[in-house]
């Protein structure tokens, strides 16, 4: 499995995976590390999730106690450092867009900047050679199916939002979820 | 409720990670997770394999008072600022610079033609950025500030004081100089990269500042303490 190096602020490398073994440790300079590091775009994608800045920061600092308290639970032999804050942060995320009651954050002027369903929106992925490998699978789906996962992984969206957004019947986006992400684990795998 | 069929399973723990499950239904799965090696290892497959669409969400500052909350609440004792003294200010630079050249040379790389068509969202959002040098009262460099070309403002400590008790660093840029300076916010003295408010506009010899203000920021929206780094924005190659 590759480990994906993050570049940190300086052109350096920052390797995540021994900022969460540190953390893990107790060393506390590890998690003022990540934080230097990642906090922007972990404040990027709960933004997009939860709409509002102060929720935002709000599931940012939880996320954080998470991964101190939760660092011992990852395995750095599996590498996916970053993806693992990424899990942490969106579950928080998630978490509280359910306790609001999801349905009341639907805000399609939100929505119209930079959409994540928008033929475009490929360009944008980073994370290097792991986003070639998903953009090309992302490629080869239907565009109902890809636009299914892109909408509900980066923009918390539900299938009942899904099919709001896309005009189509519910029962019809979970079916698009499903075969979708059947066919991106048989193209990733 | 796990399934035992690996791509219902499989399907189960893509939903999960996209966040399509109600909070029952995802609280279930985490609880499985823990002695359901299958399921455990669908999730983690698909919370890295989907990870890089996170990069479709804009890097976002969080509250420059954050940190020291997260610090606060885990009990940990304040940490001192970090200057990455042991570098020369010249090596630091270059790395900064660098960390952009590498960030726009990546976004030329993964551009994508779909169905032949080239799609330029913000019209001009070409691999233009800028940088400025804040210099301190001394002349030395202070504090790198690399703005994108989609004005989202990142700076970087080169040799930044302690602002001290009671006081904080606050980080303005001049673009009409009848309206006066805005503040890009309240920026820690340990700024590594650290992402400040966007700026409402850019253009060469763009004005930089950094002032010592109260801990909460200027009262009066305008700079009110010393200027302790000034500089103006050149475009980067």
């Amino acid at each position: 499995m590759t480990t994906n190096r993050v570049r940190d602020a300086r052109g350096g490398e920052f390797d995540v995976e021994a900022a969460l073994t540190g953390c893990a440790r107790g060393d506390a300079d590890a998690l003022r590390l990540i934080y230097d590091n990642m906090a922007p775009m972990l404040m990027g994608v709960a933004m997009r999730i939860v709409r509002r800045r102060d929720l935002a920061n709000d599931v940012l600092h939880d996320a954080f106690i998470q991964v101190w308290r939760k660092a011992d639970t990852f395995d750095p032999a599996r590498g996916a450092g970053h993806a693992w804050l990424l899990s942490v942060v969106r579950n928080r995320a998630l978490t509280v867009l359910r306790k609001l009651g999801r349905e009341q954050q639907l805000d399609e002027a939100v929505l119209a900047d930079q959409p994540a369903d928008e033929p475009s929106a490929l360009d944008r992925l980073s994370f290097a050679s792991d986003a070639a490998a998903l953009r090309r699978c992302l490629e080869t789906l239907d565009n109902d199916r890809r636009r299914c996962i892109m909408l509900a992984y980066a923009d918390g969206m539900s299938h009942v939002q899904i099919a709001a957004h896309l005009g189509s019947p519910l029962g019809t986006v979970k079916s698009w979820v499903r075969r979708g992400l059947e066919a991106l684990r048989r193209c990733l795998s | 409720m796990i399934p035992v069929d690996p791509d219902d399973r499989s399907a189960l723990a893509g939903e999960y990670v996209l966040g399509l499950l109600s909070e029952a239904e995802s609280v279930a799965v985490e609880a499985a997770m823990a002695h359901d090696a299958a399921l455990a290892d669908d999730v983690r497959f698909w919370e890295h394999r989907l990870a890089p669409l996170s990069g479709l969400a804009r890097a976002e500052a969080p509250d420059p008072a954050l940190w020291a909350r997260i610090e606060r609440d885990l009990g940990l004792a304040a940490r001192p600022a970090r200057v990455g003294a042991s570098e020369g200010w010249a090596a630091q630079l270059w790395n900064a610079l660098g960390f952009w050249r590498m960030a726009a040379a990546a976004l030329a790389v993964v551009a994508l033609v779909i169905g032949g068509v080239l799609v330029n969202r913000d019209g001009g959002r070409g691999d233009r950025a800028y940088v400025a040098v804040l210099q301190a009262p001394d002349q030395s460099p202070g504090w790198l500030v690399e703005i994108g070309h989609d004005r989202a403002v990142r700076l970087t400590a080169v040799k930044a004081p302690d602002p001290g008790p009671g006081r904080a660093l606050q980080l303005w840029t001049l673009i009409d100089r009848a309206q006066g300076p805005i503040s890009l916010g309240l920026v820690p003295p340990t700024a590594r990269g650290f992402l400040a408010t966007p700026t409402p506009g850019i253009g060469a010899d763009q004005l930089f500042e950094i002032s010592l203000e109260p801990a909460t920021g200027s009262p009066t929206g305008r700079p009110t303490g010393p200027i302790l780094g000034i500089g103006r924005a050149v475009a980067a190659r």
